[in-house]
């Protein structure tokens, strides 16, 4: 029997790897887009310091960049790779795809990223130690470098969305992968929203600055940057709402706006007025206040915007052609990829999967609550906990407590079947695979023990030799 | 005259019991309807509102429509649709009756 290229994928109980991911990519994007924004700052106050002839300033932008270097920086380089660590285990096929797409965009990456940190140390370290002409040309070597970073890095997140045409499939050239329909957009709504970020770290910083006459003039020098760059934001953002694909849209309306629209506009109104108040009353900008509204924004801010993006992009992980559950969608002629839908609906996942335990190779009578389990994990777990009350789309709160087998296994059969969820895999499976998935949900469903089994439960994390 | 009339609206009562026996619906139970009809709730949610688009509402609707349009889409030839004619397919004439009632009995 030949197997299909799947790897063993870990299950976090109740909020799922997904919520994992979500959690390390908000600290992520907090940091790394405070430190880009930062970059632009640093150049901007500098080339006014250095044109007016105020070189205190530099004292400001000494102060910034040793909080940078400390918090951003560590924590952006902890959590970058951390990333990296959380969504192997999360989604290794989705990975790969990435990865034999964009090898040399990642590299290109890690290029202007260790610019961008030797920038940061020299940045500081050299303020007064060299002619300010040429600290000056540093900083905007640094902000560039910055920001390429960005630039790379959301080429291959605004793939994951969708290439946006059919080209990619037929060439599976990187540049239709990168230069996809929503890159853009996507691009300018980031760019726009670590000016806010920035500035509202910048404001933390400038709250420590005992000077007076120092504090006015940088709190209103980045203020309006902030704001400026907010507006924008919210521009780009209605303009990325249009370059989305249909399932996207649904999602959006369906499930994300009413969940999360508040928060947004919440977001967006404090941001708006913390800096216009900054702007107002410089003097006033005490530091628990610029705290605690730093704290605000990038959590309210930051953790809707990952969460739907990583949602919107539902029922695919990747390009529109490898599913949430790892199963590859559809050919791509372009990379030599083929569909294994068909595959998987003839001879079932439990022969297909690797790692799949040898009990638990064909389901009867005696394993079907450990096979229900275990192809719950493999098929649906990636997008819905499996506890009730759990928080990520917990499945069988999704059923409504459903106990009957056989209309759960109706909802395999028909809705999924056919995938007629435009948010959800088509799943196609035998019908005893089907079954045994029924009888695990109305398992839990009916609140009996679903981990007490004779077999494992580390279930497919538990590698076994294939047959 | 009253003796009449309470004879009148007797038999009229029985024979439209009777009529019903004929026909084979059998009394609706509400309670069992919503239990059984929990994996619907899915998408036709427990108050019968929907939110997915394409996705009707059923809350309030004619009891006699529902019973009928599940009992098209349970022998699927007359209503073809790959979700609901799979969803019909494992339901009783007595699930039928009693998810009808329950979904009429909601209010709109
Ligand atoms: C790629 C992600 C993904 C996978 C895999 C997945 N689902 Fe879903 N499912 C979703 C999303 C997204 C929703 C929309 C609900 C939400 O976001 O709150 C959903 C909703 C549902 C619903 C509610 C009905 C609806 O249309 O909203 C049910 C029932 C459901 N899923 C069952 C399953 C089952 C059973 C499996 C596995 C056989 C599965 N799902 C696999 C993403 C997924
Ligand atoms: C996956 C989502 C889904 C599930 C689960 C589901 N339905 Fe539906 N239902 C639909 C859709 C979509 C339609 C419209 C179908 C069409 O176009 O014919 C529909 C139509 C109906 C209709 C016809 C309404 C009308 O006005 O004609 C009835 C009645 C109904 N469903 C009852 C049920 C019952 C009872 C269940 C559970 C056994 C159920 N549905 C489960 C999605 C669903």
């Amino acid at each position: 029997m030949d197997l299909l290229g799947m790897y063993p994928t870990f299950y976090v109980p109740a909020i799922g790897t997904a919520w994992v991911m979500g959690i390390i990519g908000v600290i992520h994007v907090v940091a790394s887009h405070t430190s880009v924004g930062a970059s632009f700052l640093f150049a901007l106050l500098e080339t006014k310091a250095y044109r007016d002839g105020t070189p205190e300033i530099m004292g400001f932008i000494k102060k910034y960049g040793m909080f940078l270097l400390v918090f951003s920086y560590v924590i952006g380089s902890v959590t970058g790779p951390g990333i990296w660590y959380a969504i192997t285990v999360a989604s290794p096929r989705g990975v790969g795809g990435l990865i034999h797409n964009f090898v040399w965009v990642w590299a290109a990456e890690w290029v202007y990223f260790t610019v961008e940190v030797i920038g940061v140390y020299a940045l500081v370290y050299l303020i007064g130690k060299v002619d300010a002409k040429t600290h000056l040309k540093l900083t905007w070597s640094f902000a560039l470098a910055s920001w390429a970073t960005m630039l790379l890095i959301v080429g291959i997140l605004s793939f994951m969305m969708w290439p946006g045409s059919e080209n990619w499939y037929q060439t599976g050239s990187t540049n239709d992968a990168f230069y996809n329909l929503n890159f853009f957009a996507h691009l300018a709504t980031r760019t726009g929203s670590m000016f806010v970020m920035a500035a509202v770290v910048g404001l933390m910083v400038a709250s420590r600055v005992r000077d007076p006459v120092l504090r006015r003039s940088v709190v209103r020098f980045i203020a309006p940057i902030g704001l400026v760059g907010g507006l924008f934001a919210v521009m780009m953002f209605i303009y990325y709402l249009q370059t989305l694909p249909n399932n996207a849209v649904v999602m959006l309306n369906t499930y994300l706006l009413p969940v999360y629209a508040r928060a947004m506009v919440a977001v967006f109104v404090v941001a708006t007025a913390w800096l216009v108040f900054a702007w107002w009353q410089p003097q006033r900008v005490y530091t628990p206040l610029a705290v605690a509204l730093f704290l605000f924004i990038a959590v309210a801010g930051v953790w809707p915007e990952e969460r739907m993006r990583e949602s919107m992009r539902k029922p695919y992980v990747a390009g529109q052609y490898i599913y949430g559950n790892q199963i590859i969608a559809r050919n791509v002629p372009g990379k030599g990829i083929r569909s294994e839908m068909e595959q998987i609906a003839a001879a079932g996942l439990l022969q297909l999967h690797p790692f799949v335990p040898k009990p638990l190779r064909t389901v009867t009578a005696d394993n079907r609550l450990a096979t229900g389990r275990l192809l719950t994990q493999i098929a649906c777990a990636n997008c819905h906990a499996l506890e009730r009350g759990a928080p990520l789309r917990s499945l069988p709160d999704k059923l409504h407590g459903a106990t009957d087998e056989d209309l759960i296994a109706a909802f395999l059969q028909g809705p999924l079947k056919h995938g007629t969820q435009p948010y959800m895999p088509r799943i196609d499976l035998p019908a005893p695979e089907i079954d045994a998935i029924a009888h695990f949900i109305a398992a839990v469903n009916r609140g009996e023990d679903v981990t007490a089994q004779p077999t494992p439960s580390t279930a497919t994390a538990a590698a076994s030799q294939p047959e | 005259m009253k003796k009449l009339l309470t004879f009148g609206l007797v038999t009229c009562c029985l024979i439209g019991v009777d009529a019903r026996a004929q026909s084979g619906a059998p009394a609706a139970d509400i309670a069992a309807g919503q239990q059984r009809a929990a994996a619907c709730f899915a998408c036709h949610n427990a108050n019968g509102i929907a939110q997915i688009p394409g996705t009707p509402h059923l809350a309030g609707q004619e009891r006699g429509y529902l019973e009928k349009a599940l009992r098209a889409y349970r022998d699927g030839s007359t209503r073809q649709e790959p979700t609901m004619n799979a969803m019909a397919k494992p339901l009783s004439d007595q699930d039928i009756a009693n998810i009808a009632a329950y979904f009429s009995s909601l209010p709109r």
